[in-house]
């Protein structure tokens, strides 16, 4: 397999850690402004110049946006961290040599101090953390999304995790949001750019829910209630102590995916974990129609008693009755190969209201995208996830997507894509095979 | 009987030391106007930080304050100069504790910076009642521009904030040097924080913390770098 490949498959796991820092308000107002006059030259120059030159220039150009963008990076941290994300999961947005730039950057956030902690502590729950547990680590054991976990010991004994967010987070998403919509002016000379602007506000929207922890602790207590009696265990939080920026959760011993692989473990056990990390997406999915759209391996504990650790709820959209029926219908017809239903779910989710009005171009991909995507599930039996030819026909298509750059579509779909992307990633990196289509089909079948 | 007694003279800032001979009667009766003495000056404290608080500190005059404590307003110049002078002794005294709260939660492992941090936040934390109206008796109180008109109240919380700064430093093994470069940055640094934090309208002033936590990072930063610099010409 070519580096691009392994690259691609990868990106969805090296998402690093999130924290704020002041400098980051400055310094992203001087990176934004650079990179658009520098679209302002771009699109100066190429007036005067033929095709091909147009592309070098094209090429050179970017490139060149990305290293200066990398340049400044290296004071921006928290929600800079958060567009990162964005637009590598909507390759659409900005040119694919940026969106490399920004997922091969290293977000290594600097803890937070016991100091700062105490402080957060004080304004959220009133008391030190030694006043409120028996025993709590200084250290963090663990980064989370947008604030760090830390270990701490209940006064009735129990072992807890407790995720503190780093202070005014939501300030600067909002900050960052409203200089990425400024960066984004600078292009709107590009096709349908009127559509990048709803796919900015929808990620403000979806991000901002994330920052506050409470709605976070409701939707984590959702999905352990639709869980019990299976191998599946989402923690059990503590309300008392939890508030939107302080969540407290039972802690749950076991290992990330990176220390099992380490291990080099069977390929039984792989199977197993693989099997049920998918359970719990199409489960959430199917039963609660939400999208769990932060999908990433550091977000599940590989348990040694087999049991898998489901325990980051931070970012999920859910579907609306009227969505919902889209989406089942537009599965069937993928499923039974319908091509009037097909064009109809096609049309919905590009926005428009005649399928005349789709671009052939896109249609032809994202038909070849979907059934890529299915896959897995039409193959009926066991699935080999890291078979070379479906990886690296997924690479290429990856690909194809971001150099076409299609923008007008329902930003909704931008979640879902990130968790079918990440799910797919995420069961190459375990090696796995097993009969994804049963537990899939049988989910369908159970909750449409 | 030899009677020594000290008193503080608000007006001119002075510490006067007494020795006079005095009677037992004179002993009683001056330990009551002393006694009445610290009574009233805590009673205008009082009244004065209610009437901040209910009429704001721009709309509150010496007049209202002396007539809410009934006593002449000449009486009240006797115990505080100015409305300002009034309002930062009102701060002292909170920052004061602050620093009292510090020394209690520090528990002596922190690093440089942490430790700046906890004497910073929680001053700024004991703070809290006077913070709608501490820009301007910070402004009047601690101006960076008058020398000349320095208000005794507001050099006090000066000196206080940078000794304790100074016996930080100490033992991180720093010696702070009066009117250096490093020190002008460090106060320079703190009254921004304080501006900052007066004016912050984020939730419980997340974003001072955040402010607070660069500012200290900057500062540690800067006379590290000095350090650093120094041991390497030692070296040469």
């Amino acid at each position: 397999m070519n580096e691009n490949t392994q690259f691609i498959l990868t990106t969805e796991q090296t998402k690093k850690i999130p924290v704020s820092s002041f400098m980051r308000m400055w310094s992203l107002g001087s990176s934004q402004a650079r990179i658009a006059a520098r679209y302002f030259a771009y699109a100066a120059q190429k007036q005067f110049v033929s095709k091909d030159r147009k592309k070098e220039l094209q090429n050179h150009f970017h490139l060149k946006s990305a290293l200066q963008l990398l340049g400044t990076m290296g004071y921006l941290r928290g929600a800079i961290m958060k567009m990162g994300q964005l637009l590598a999961n909507m390759p659409q947005l900005l040119p694919h040599e940026l969106v490399e730039v920004f997922e091969s950057l290293q977000f290594e956030a600097p803890p937070m101090h016991y100091s700062l902690i105490r402080e957060v502590f004080l304004d959220e729950l009133g008391k030190e953390p030694e006043e409120i547990f028996s025993r709590f680590d200084k250290r963090a054991f663990a980064a989370a999304s947008l604030g760090q976990v830390h270990r701490a010991r209940l006064r009735n004994g129990k072992e807890v995790a407790v995720k503190i967010q780093y202070p005014s987070i939501a300030e600067t998403i909002n900050a960052d949001m409203k200089a990425l919509s400024l960066l984004l002016q600078s292009m709107r000379f590009k096709k349908d750019f009127q559509y990048l602007h709803a796919h900015v506000q929808d990620a403000r929207n979806v991000f901002l829910k994330e920052v506050d922890y409470r709605s976070e602790a409701s939707f984590m207590e959702k999905n352990r209630k639709l869980f019990i009696g299976t191998q599946i265990v989402v923690p059990v939080h503590y309300p008392e102590l939890c508030t939107r920026r302080i969540l407290t959760m039972e802690y749950l011993p076991g290992k990330h995916v990176h220390n099992f692989l380490a291990q080099k473990p069977g390929i039984a056990k792989r199977n197993h974990f693989g099997e049920l990390i998918s359970y719990s997406l199409v489960h959430s999915w199917f039963s609660l129609r939400t999208v769990y759209a932060d999908l990433h391996p550091g977000n599940y504990v590989l348990m040694d008693d087999g049991r898998l650790g489901f325990i980051d709820f931070g970012c999920y959209r859910q579907f609306d009755e009227e969505r919902w029926k889209l989406q089942i219908d537009g599965e069937t017809a993928m499923f039974q190969d319908d091509q009037e239903k097909l064009m109809h779910f096609l049309t919905k989710l590009a926005m428009h209201s005649h399928p005349e009005a789709l671009d052939p171009e896109w249609v032809d991909l994202f038909l070849r995208q979907m059934k890529w995507i299915i896959a897995p599930i039409t193959a009926r039996g066991p699935f080999d996830f890291a078979g070379k030819e479906y990886v690296e026909h997924g690479a290429k298509l990856l690909r194809e997507s971001f150099r076409k750059g299609y923008t007008r579509l329902d930003p909704f779909y931008n979640w879902s894509n990130r968790t079918l992307l990440g799910h797919r990633a995420l069961m190459y990196r375990l090696k796995c095979s097993f009969d994804y289509s049963s537990l899939y089909l049988g989910e369908m079948q159970k909750y449409s | 009987m030899i009677f020594f007694h000290i008193f503080f003279d608000f007006i001119s800032g002075q510490h006067y030391v007494n020795v006079t001979k005095v009677t037992l009667t004179q002993v009683t009766l001056m330990r009551i106007t002393q006694e009445a003495k610290k009574e009233n000056r805590k009673k205008i404290l009082r009244v004065a930080e209610k009437l901040f608080t209910r009429k704001g500190y721009e709309q509150t005059t010496t007049r209202d304050i002396s007539e809410s404590c009934g006593m002449a307003k000449g009486t009240l110049f006797n115990y505080f100069k100015s409305k300002e002078t009034l309002a930062m002794t009102l701060v002292a005294q909170a920052m004061d504790k602050g620093r009292k709260n510090y020394l209690r939660r520090k528990s002596g492992r922190e690093s440089l910076v942490e430790e700046l941090f906890l004497l910073v936040a929680s001053e700024l934390r004991a703070l809290r009642p006077y913070r709608d109206y501490i820009g301007p008796v910070l402004e009047s109180g601690m101006s960076v521009f008058s020398k000349k008109s320095i208000c005794p109240a507001g050099e006090e919380v000066r000196l206080a904030h940078m000794e304790t700064v100074a016996s930080i430093l100490d033992a991180h093994g720093f010696e702070m040097v009066p009117n250096s470069i490093p020190v002008t940055l460090y106060w320079s640094l703190y009254l921004g924080i304080l501006a900052f934090w007066s004016n912050d309208t984020s939730e419980n002033q997340v974003e001072t913390l955040a402010m607070i936590d660069y500012s200290m990072q900057t500062f540690v930063n800067t006379i590290s770098a000095n350090l650093q610099l120094r041991e390497a010409a030692g070296n040469e």
